[in-house]
């Protein structure tokens, strides 16, 4: 079974979708770092936030999943942008013990406020891509799983574009090199910091709404996605945005493999083991800290 | 005369930019020693790589002739004998002045953290040596009354003082002074001037970065002059100060 | 100096005649979960007050002591003397396998890899059924025996908690008393100078990380045996709120200061008839004014 090419070609297939999703819901958090220098610890919060703000608008607003979907997305950045407003700016300056605390109680506050207002019973989210699938020569893949990975290479070209191109995503770029000569070039690092929290929000709102309908909601789901996503970051550097998509990717590969041939024990432990792994044989991760695009 | 630190050849780059280039000097057990240069000219930078907190990207350190300092970590070279002061002048703030002295005692061999949190007898005994040890200082240095007050409440002169009574306590073989007096009034120069002087007598070789010439030229016995990461000259005092090349260098991008 | 002792003197007498005091259980049923949580708040106070250090793992030590305490009192019959000590081993084992490799590297590794570890030993609990049984948990516990002595009536359990959370208050004020506590303040306040004293940081943090990690094991083990049922939810990341409320609004950084911020932040919201949902709501959002408004506050 185990050299069955169709099988190890399916796993890799699964791999690659799993790992885009991981980069995808990763990249947020990266953003944050490489450009603020801070850890946001409501990234999970933000996920599953995401996903309940998918549910509402389709269940409470009728909308279907599409525009429900662009919506959840609008109001994810102003919350992003308010997170940054809120936490971040007051702390640009202090040490980052203040936002890693900040953040974490705003992930408590929106746990259970969801908890409060949903009930802890878990809920879903149904897609029109959903029960589609594509049969590749014996290989499986799934409607909305390539969503996510569609979804993925969208936005991570438009960050891509919009960091290179884009007046304030140059200014993130600077910001990101050396925060000391933007403020005396007046780059206004207020202004960075909002605009990096809503794009991050967007960026995390994005594996929300597109990778929640696989699953089941309830409100601490963001737990499992903020280990992943922390795993990534550390693996593929802290702040590097191509290092968190390629450490995306090759985790997603890994833990497809490690639960298709090794126990699914096995494959639930292996972003931990890497991580620390890494973080004693390479600390600055595989890519080292800086936004490069 | 045996060196007590022989630096050789040791060569600092940032980003293409060479603060140290090639830079080899040796200063003699129970001297003062100086290091003098315009800004810029790497001094900080040297007492960094000598003291492991930076590493250089060539050379080597000894200490005593004998113990290779080169790559070792800043606790350990401290270890070792080679303790270092801040150009940006630091304390503990929020300990008391007393246990800013007992922490700069730490180091101090048979150290076990399992044991000193147990209190453990041996602890004990030798707890109330480095208390006794820490008054006598704090009497030297005129801080005595002081001695229960965070060190965040002393005055910026005093903090000086308490610095140097830190390094002190730590039983160095050799110090790396970054500027002792800088910002000090002229009467807290004078109690600093005074300590400084007795360091040779207390077993203790002095490397002093300074920008204060004239108490540069006042206590040292020999002064190194470093200009753009390269050792310039050395002399005596009397020799240093003749030189045309030091005018010239202090003069033409200081 | 002597109205405090007087202070202490009375507050001593209150603790050791609360039972004769109240007879409800229930009071006693609180007062002994707060000792449990002085025990935990003592724990977080090394790491958050003296080190000056964040981390998330106190409920990952907390729930390593609950499980190892369980299995051995159920699986193998073990005296409690024996689980709380071997409780305590995990947590140091658990401290040097979490600390050395992140606090090596930055603060901010260290915070994230104690977040990361919280979270995945509540899934292994949740995913090894063979020895946890999963989301059902483990049932009938034995009370705790301690040398063939059963603490089984509430008051007995009271007296067990005191003196629990007695000995943690000790034991954090004998290290901090020490040449090696002035060592973690020392890192604390600056840790470029404590490596110029020749005072080692990381040893130093990783040394406090794992007495803490200790500490909060014990804690764990006591409220298995004392709950006698636990399931993966005691890895419960909502503690960690609960705790630094307790511990940074009661003063972090101080011996007394997180055992009234325990005693007051585990009696309120019972005398207010809080559910736990809203209890984190309100704990989430004090932390968060505490933040925003006090930041200075937040560390020792």
């Amino acid at each position: 079974m185990a050299t069955d090419p169709l099988f190890l070609a399916q796993l890799a297939a699964n791999g690659l979708s799993v790992g885009l999703g991981y980069a995808l819901a990763a990249i947020g958090l990266a953003l944050i770092f490489g450009i603020l220098g801070q850890v946001n610890f409501a990234h999970g919060e933000l996920y599953m936030l995401a996903a309940f703000l998918l549910y509402w608008v389709m269940r409470s607003l009728g909308l279907p999943y599409w525009p429900g979907a662009l919506a959840t997305i609008a109001l994810m950045s102003a919350f992003g942008a308010l997170l940054a407003q809120l936490i971040i700016v007051p702390n640009l300056e202090r040490g980052f013990e203040a936002v890693v605390l900040g953040t974490l109680a705003l992930g408590i506050i929106l746990q259970n406020a969801v908890r409060l207002i949903f009930g802890a019973t878990p809920l879903d989210i149904s897609a029109p891509l959903e029960n589609l699938s594509l049969d590749l020569g014996g290989v499986l893949l799934f409607g909305q799983r390539l969503l996510v990975a569609g979804t993925f290479l969208v936005a991570f070209t438009a960050l891509w574009s919009f960091l290179r191109y884009s007046e304030i995503g140059r200014a993130m770029r600077a910001m990101a090199q050396n925060p000391e000569a933007c403020l005396m070039v007046g780059i206004d690092g207020r202004r960075v910091a909002r605009w990096t929290g809503a794009l991050a929000a967007a960026l995390v709102g994005l594996a929300g709404v597109t990778i929640s309908p696989l699953f089941d909601l309830y409100p601490n789901m963001g737990s499992e996605v903020v280990v992943k996503s922390f795993a990534v970051v550390i693996i593929g550097g802290m702040g590097n945005v191509w290092g968190a998509a390629i450490a995306g990717l090759a985790l997603g590969l890994a833990e497809s493999y490690a639960g298709g041939l090794g126990n699914a024990a096995l494959r639930d432990a292996i972003a931990f083991i890497v991580m620390i792994a890494m973080l004693l044989a390479r600390p600055q991760g595989i890519f080292g800290r800086t936004v490069r695009v | 005369m045996t060196s007590v630190l022989s630096v050789r050849d040791i060569v600092k780059r940032y980003r293409g930019v060479t603060a140290l280039d090639g830079v080899s000097l040796a200063v003699r057990a129970g001297t003062i020693t100086g290091l003098i240069g315009p800004n810029g000219s790497g001094k900080s930078t040297l007492f960094d790589c000598i003291s492991g907190f930076q590493r250089a990207d060539s050379g080597s350190v000894q200490l005593d002739e004998r113990t290779d300092l080169t790559g070792m970590a800043a606790v350990r070279i401290a270890r070792a004998g080679v303790r270092r002061t801040f150009q940006q002048l630091k304390v503990f703030a929020r300990l008391s002045v007393l246990d800013n002295l007992l922490a700069s005692a730490q180091a101090a061999p048979g150290y076990s953290a399992l044991a000193e949190s147990l209190h453990l007898p041996g602890t004990r005994r030798h707890e109330r040596a480095m208390r006794e040890r820490a008054l006598q200082v704090l009497a030297e240095i005129r801080l005595a009354p002081h001695a229960a007050s965070p060190a965040a409440a002393l005055s910026y002169g005093q903090k000086k003082l308490l610095e140097l009574g830190m390094a002190l306590m730590s039983d160095p073989k050799v110090m790396l002074l970054d500027e002792p007096v800088a910002g000090v009034n002229p009467a807290l120069i004078e109690d600093l001037r005074r300590e400084l002087v007795r360091m040779p007598a207390r077993g203790v070789t002095l490397f002093v970065v300074e920008h204060n010439l004239q108490l540069v030229f006042d206590i040292c016995d020999w002064i190194f002059v470093l200009d753009r990461g390269r050792l310039l000259t050395a002399g005596t005092p009397d020799q240093v100060a003749k030189d045309e090349r030091v005018i010239e260098s202090y003069l033409g991008h200081g | 100096m002597n109205r405090r002792t007087a202070a202490f003197a009375a507050a001593g007498l209150v603790v050791l005649a609360f039972p004769l005091l109240v007879q409800s259980p229930y009071l006693l049923h609180i007062a002994v979960v707060t000792g449990i949580y002085v025990v935990l708040a003592q724990s977080l106070n090394l790491v958050l007050g003296y080190c000056g250090l964040l981390s998330l793992a106190t409920p990952a030590f907390f729930g390593i002591g609950a499980y190892v305490a369980t299995l051995l009192a159920l699986r193998a019959g073990w005296d409690t003397a024996a689980t709380l000590v071997l409780a305590a081993a995990g947590g140091l084992v658990a401290g040097v396998a979490i600390g050395f490799p992140s606090l090596r590297v930055s603060r901010h590794a260290f915070v994230i890899v104690t977040l990361a570890a919280t979270l995945l030993l509540q899934l292994v609990a949740l995913n090894w059924e063979d020895v946890t049984r999963g989301s059902l948990g483990l049932p009938n516990i034995p009370s705790a025996r301690f040398l063939g002595f059963a603490v089984v009536e509430r008051t007995q359990w009271y007296y067990a908690a005191a003196f629990a959370a007695t000995c943690a208050v000790a034991l954090t004020g004998l290290i901090v008393h020490s040449r090696f506590g002035r060592a973690m303040l020392a890192v604390r306040d600056d840790e470029q100078l404590a490596a110029a004293c020749g005072i080692d940081a990381f040893r130093t943090r990783l040394f406090a990380f794992c007495i803490s990690g200790a500490l909060a094991a014990v804690a764990g083990a006591l409220y298995a045996h004392f709950i006698t049922y636990i399931d993966p939810g005691v890895f419960g990341f909502s503690v960690t709120e609960t705790l630094h409320t307790m511990v940074i609004l009661g003063g972090a950084g101080t011996l007394w200061g997180p055992v009234a911020g325990a005693v007051i932040f585990t009696a309120l919201p019972e005398a207010l008839r809080l559910t736990p949902e809203l209890r984190s709501l309100i704990y989430g959002a004090i932390l968060l004014a505490i933040v925003l408004y006090q930041p200075r506050r937040l560390l020792g």
